[in-house]
Parts: C-alpha cells; sequence; structure tokens
C-alpha cells in the first residue's frame, strides 16, 4: 500500500487541496473533455491494425525475396563467365591451357546442370503457385 | 462486493455511454447525461493522479485529473474515479473527498490496496478494455503494446489485464 495511504496527515492534506480547487470559479478549470484527444473506434482500430501488420509482413517477404533473388542472380553471373573463360581458353589453348575432353564436357555439363536446378528451386520457392500456398 | 459484480456494472455503464466501442470512453457523454458530475483536468501534486469529491450542496459529483500525467494514465484515472462515481457512492458522500495515487491505481489484486480502490481498478479495467475486445485484439495482434495503443491504456494497465484474462502469464 502507499505511502499516502498510510498516512493519514498526507491523505488529509490532499483532500484540502482538492476541496480548495472548487472555491475557485469552475469556469477557470479545464474541462477535461475539452483536451484534445485522438478517438478511435475499437474494432475498427482492431482490424486496421491486423491489416498494417499483414502488409508489412507482405513487404519484408518481398525484400528478402529481392535480396535472396539478387545473390543467386550474382553467384550464377559469376559461375557462367568462368565456364566462358575456361570454353575459351580451351578454345585457343591459351598459356598451354588444356582439359581433357571428358573432363571438359563434364565440368560444362554439370555447371548447366547446376544453373537450371538453381534457378528451378528459386524460382519453386521464393514464386509458389497459388494451389502450393493453399492449405491441404 | 463481488468482482463479478463489479464486472456487470462495468458492463451497464460501457453499453449505455459508449455503444459504438469508442477510444478513449466518452466520458463527456456521462458528465452531459447525468448532470451530477463534473470532471476536470487540473495540475496536481507528483504523488496524485486523481481525485473525486462530493459536495453536500447540490448532490454534486467533481473528477479532478492530475494533467501532469500521460493521456493513458489520465484515462485511467478517469476510469477509476467513475468506479468509485458508480461503485462507492455512499462512501464517498461519507467521506466528500477519495485521493487516487500511483499505488492504488496500480492494485489489480485483492488485499494489495483497500477494497474499494481494488473494485475501482477492476470497473477502470472492464471499462476501458472490454473482454470481448481485449480478446479479439490479442487473437489478431498478440502484442501487449499494440493493444495497448488501441485501448490507449498504458502498457501497465494493459499487461494486468492480459494477465487478469488469462492471456499472458
Amino acid at each position: 500500500m502507499s505511502d499516502v495511504y498510510n498516512n493519514t496527515s498526507t491523505q488529509g492534506e490532499y483532500k484540502e487541496k482538492i476541496k480548495n480547487l472548487l472555491k475557485k470559479d469552475r469556469v477557470q478549470l479545464v474541462s477535461y473533455a475539452s483536451l484534445p484527444k485522438h478517438e478511435v473506434r475499437m474494432r475498427e482500430e482492431i482490424e486496421n491494425r491486423r491489416e498494417e501488420l499483414k502488409n508489412v509482413s507482405l513487404q519484408q517477404d518481398i525484400e528478402l525475396k529481392k535480396k535472396t533473388l539478387f545473390l543467386l542472380f550474382r553467384f550464377l553471373a559469376a559461375e557462367t563467365c568462368i565456364i566462358f573463360l575456361f570454353s575459351f581458353f580451351q578454345a585457343v589453348q591459351l598459356f598451354g591451357f588444356q582439359l581433357e575432353e571428358w573432363s571438359f564436357k563434364l565440368l560444362v555439363s554439370a555447371t548447366i546442370a547446376q544453373i537450371t536446378v538453381m534457378l528451378m528451386v528459386a524460382v519453386k520457392h521464393l514464386f509458389p503457385h497459388k494451389e502450393d500456398n493453399e492449405p491441404t | 462486493m463481488e468482482k463479478n459484480a463489479v464486472t456487470d456494472q462495468a458492463d451497464i455503464v460501457r453499453k449505455e455511454y459508449n455503444p459504438d466501442g469508442v477510444s478513449p470512453f466518452p466520458y463527456e457523454k456521462i458528465e452531459q447525461l447525468r448532470g451530477d458530475i463534473a470532471m476536470y483536468a487540473v495540475d496536481l501534486d507528483e504523488d496524485l493522479s486523481g481525485a473525486i469529491h462530493y459536495e453536500k450542496d447540490g448532490d454534486f459529483f467533481t473528477i479532478f485529473v492530475n494533467q501532469k500525467k500521460s493521456p493513458a494514465r489520465q484515462h485511467f484515472t478517469m476510469a477509476h474515479a467513475l468506479g468509485h462515481y458508480f461503485l462507492h457512492e455512499e462512501i464517498l458522500k461519507k467521506e466528500e473527498v477519495l485521493i487516487d495515487d500511483e499505488a492504488s491505481l496500480a492494485g489489480n489484486v485483492s488485499g494489495s490496496v483497500p477494497s474499494r480502490e481494488y473494485e475501482a481498478n477492476i470497473f477502470a479495467a472492464n471499462l476501458l478494455m472490454p473482454k470481448e475486445l481485449v480478446a479479439k485484439a490479442w487473437n489478431e495482434l498478440g502484442s501487449v503494446e499494440a493493444c495497448a495503443r488501441i485501448f490507449q491504456v498504458s502498457i501497465t494497465a494493459m499487461s494486468i489485464r492480459l494477465t487478469d484474462l488469462g492471456f499472458l502469464e
């Protein structure tokens, strides 16, 4: 329990102060109703906040997808460039660069397969079909 | 007074004066429709959140709210004072002034403050944070802060209400 409640003299003092407030003309007092306030209908406000949360969540989802795709395309572009360089060196045999034919074919095929699979996975998971999202 | 009786009284007041579920509670409607009560925002000591006064001459009640406090605190203080007005008329008429400080407004456990303060807090919580709307807000938003913003009460008051309704431990 607070000190105010335990201390009867303090209580008495406060009560006197309150009574003194009423000795003033009431016109001088500020009506509580006149204070500025932000009035909302609670039920509508709950709905609005829920929509806001949903939109924020969607926005975050889109941002994350953008970042992931950006990183993925950078990685795939780098990989494609490396394979292109390998092919170039293989073709012109610059600085004695010469891979065995089966190794070169394996490298190119594996890289194409990897890029294809990565793109398929990205498309499937980052842009799922509506049916995939629906609860079963 | 039984807790259920206090809750029921708060529900009656809420349905009568705030049928549209507006936040903050439209206190001015009580002022206008009842005619025996006035509400003022004044500067009080730091210890005090508000007070309710009864004037024998004219059989009139006056609520004072400390305008130095935050708006959320002011709303709860006002609802608490209305709790005294609706529930403790006899006590009020006998004592003339009931003072509300920080501790009396925080007492949500029976025995932690005088029973009238506990009852006024239960009344205020039900008036400002109706059970069905709190349940809806909590289920939809799941955040104490977001709920407190909707009901325009402090995070502490919202937490106490959510705990009381069993949504928080």
